[in-house]
């Protein structure tokens, strides 16, 4: 498996550094907007609900909480829907020449991981900029959600992206449900700020388990217990699974219907 | 080992059925609604228990009309499809080319183009990195390389594609009428890549509508009808069974019809091309005897036999008017006195326009002497080149011998103050013994 991986490894990277390449181009400010675009949504967000949170005694380091949040959602969003919409857009590569599935698929997730990196350096700013540092361990944490929450990514689009194939309205119904995994995740705000009783609930979705306890770790050097981590493991993979199930599934057809 | 008895491609019972539902669920709320109603399908079966091998180095063309299942035969080669029943085993890298220039991007500069395209084909890095010039050179885009492809003609971007396609250097090429983009020009390159793979003993599986192409190009041939393989084999039979299929009763009439008109043309045509050769034929015969005719009354005077100059030609005025004498000076061999020649002065003006001329014709010459001819109001009023001529002749019998002519030239021009106009040439000719 390793081997068609690093075969087809070429084939992956120079997509996603093609998609990468295309998505600014003939813009004035070019790269600039993979950080603007970011940076203005989260000025506008900041000043509404660090003024909102500022009744009730405000939030420690609120602007940093939101950025690191607000970035691992954009990245997501991102992610998954240039994911979903890969085969379609590349209609060509399916139809007219055998390339793996996968790989048109893997590579557009891999244009908005790029961006991720980039927008890093804003977060790296922020933390700078604050003079907060935090610890190792939380640091290593973040890179292990970032790594998890890639998986996921790549679990969904595996499943979804074939699935567009045959009904586009995939498309919008995934667009209500980002904006509402939006605010079902602790980004704008901190989870204490939910009833007790609806934690369980809320952290079982995988994205806001990443985002929730990622600001504990970076913010408060706070760790989740180990069996979260498990179950948060095994929710992980078991969605991995099932879009490498899924695709196998879909694979065979997918010319067909496009 | 001999590679041309081994099996490139390998086709077994391979059959694709296409379920055209009546009515297509491409959303999920069509979905839904059909969960209660039951679906009703139409099975299409656009290739049905097709089985052929095709051996290494072969070009095999595959014929067949729109939707007789030849391009999915194809992509079920390509690997684009998966076949429902049998099995396809090949044998080599296949490079497909069911379409120029895959995942081209117009946004992109050629360089880039031709790594994504490249890549997209099965190419590596170092594979394109290497090749990159040939493919750049073969292309013939030049200094166009960094230029994005939007701005390119798309005669410089199907060679651009072509270019790519062809320097992936695959075992085995796949392609769908690739050929009926590009202008003649391009066939032809098409067509001689095409013999230089088969040479180095590769593959190649043509899908096309040229029944030329086939016939002139390939091994062999298979034909195709409603998803079954009707024939195969030899080139010529496919062929003519493949132009047999596509025509209907009528079509087959009227085919008659036109072939007969074109026969009774072609012997039209063959008629007027038979008569037109006879008229030519009369003609010719009739300028030879032309020739002859003339041939027969000219003769020459041997050089040796006369001494021939105008010796000197002189222009004076008087009275306003100018006068030119000219002098020429002969010499007769007493053989050549004997027929009693004369001699013919001819004057010329510029561009060898004839002013004027005379000869001594009814004079008796001495057998040498010198011929004086003075020409009064010679006013021409531009500088002008004058030629003259002089020359010997006589008649003997109605033949006429000529000797050859004697030429001098010189330049005139009137001075100013004097009469202007035409020429009132007072011939007068004078004839000194010598």
């Amino acid at each position: 498996m390793f081997a068609t991986f690093q075969k087809y490894s070429g084939l992956i990277w120079i997509l996603a550094v093609t998609d990468f390449k295309l998505r600014y181009q003939s813009s004035f400010l070019g790269y600039i907007w993979a950080l603007l675009q970011p940076l203005l949504l989260f000025t506008i967000l900041n000043f509404v609900f660090s003024s909102l949170f500022a009744r009730g005694g405000g939030i420690e380091y609120y602007a940093l909480q939101l950025i690191t949040s607000l970035m691992i959602f954009l990245f997501f969003s991102d992610a998954t829907n240039a994911g979903l919409k890969s085969l379609v857009s590349k209609s060509q590569l399916v139809t007219k020449v055998y390339v793996p599935r996968w790989t048109i698929i893997l590579a557009s997730t891999l244009n908005a991981f790029f961006i991720f990196m980039m927008n890093l350096v804003i977060i790296a700013g922020f933390f700078a900029w604050y003079k907060f540092m935090p610890s190792f361990q939380a640091i290593a944490m973040f890179i292990f959600f970032i790594i998890a929450l890639y998986i996921l990514i790549i679990g969904f689009a595996l499943m979804a992206a074939p699935l567009f194939v045959r009904f586009r309205d995939i498309a919008m119904i995934w667009e209500v449900v980002t904006r509402a995994l939006m605010y079902l995740s602790p980004i704008l705000y901190p989870l204490s700020l939910l009833p007790e009783k609806w934690h369980t609930a809320i952290l079982l979705n995988p994205l806001a388990f990443v985002i929730h306890f990622n600001k504990e770790a970076l913010i408060n050097n706070r760790f989740a217990e180990n069996w979260q981590y498990t179950l948060f493991g095994i929710i992980i993979l078991s969605i991995f699974a099932l879009g490498i199930l899924a695709y196998n599934i879909q694979a065979k057809k997918i010319a067909e219907y496009i | 080992m001999d590679q041309s008895h081994k099996a490139a491609i390998r086709v077994r019972q391979v059959s694709k059925n296409f379920l055209v539902p009546h009515q297509k669920i491409d959303s999920v709320r069509g979905l839904f609604v059909n969960l209660f109603t039951p679906n009703t399908y139409e099975k299409f079966s656009a290739l049905d228990d097709v089985s052929f091998t095709i051996k290494k180095g072969e070009f095999v063309g595959i014929l067949g009309h729109n939707g007789s299942g030849k391009s999915t035969l194809l992509k079920c080669l390509a690997n684009v499809y998966n076949p429902d029943e049998g099995a396809i085993e090949i044998d080599g890298q296949v490079s497909p080319f069911l379409e120029l220039g895959i995942g081209f991007n117009p946004n992109l500069s050629g360089r880039d183009n031709i790594y994504l395209n490249a890549t997209i084909l099965g190419m590596s890095k170092q594979e394109i990195d290497q090749k990159f010039n040939d493919i750049v050179e073969f292309s013939e885009i030049g200094r166009f390389i960094d230029q994005k492809v939007k701005n390119y003609s798309s005669g410089m971007r199907s060679r651009l594609a072509f270019s790519v396609s062809t320097h992936a250097n695959r075992d085995i090429l796949l392609m769908d009428e690739v050929l009926a983009v590009g202008d003649v020009r391009f066939k032809d390159k098409c067509m001689e890549l095409f013999k230089t793979y088969k040479k180095k003993g590769k593959t190649v599986v043509l899908v096309t509508h040229s029944t030329n192409i086939v016939r002139e190009h390939c091994d062999s041939a298979l034909l195709l009808h409603k998803g079954k393989i009707v024939n195969s084999g030899d080139v010529d039979d496919v062929v003519d069974q493949y132009i047999d299929l596509n025509m209907s009763k009528e079509q087959r009439e009227r085919e008659a019809q036109k072939e007969k008109k074109k026969i009774q043309q072609q012997e039209k045509l063959q008629e007027r091309k038979r008569r037109m050769h006879e008229k030519e034929l009369e003609r010719k015969a009739a300028q030879k005897k032309k020739m002859k005719v003339n041939t027969v009354k000219r003769y020459i005077i041997p050089s040796e036999s006369y001494n021939l100059e105008v010796s000197d030609v002189s222009f004076s005025t008087k009275d306003e008017s100018q006068e030119c004498k000219i002098s020429v000076t002969y010499k007769f061999t007493q053989e050549l006195h004997k027929k009693n020649p004369s001699i013919g002065i001819s004057v010329y003006g510029n561009k060898r326009v004839y002013i004027t001329g005379t000869d001594t014709k009814g004079r008796s010459l001495p057998k040498a002497g010198e011929i004086t001819l003075t020409l009064e109001n010679f006013n021409i009023t531009r500088e002008e080149d004058i030629a003259i001529d002089a020359g010997i002749f006589y008649s003997n019998n109605g033949k006429v011998f000529r000797s050859s002519v004697q030429s001098r030239k010189v330049r005139s021009r009137l001075k100013l103050g004097q009469t202007r106009g035409s020429y009132h040439f007072n011939n007068q000719l004078a004839i000194t013994e010598r």
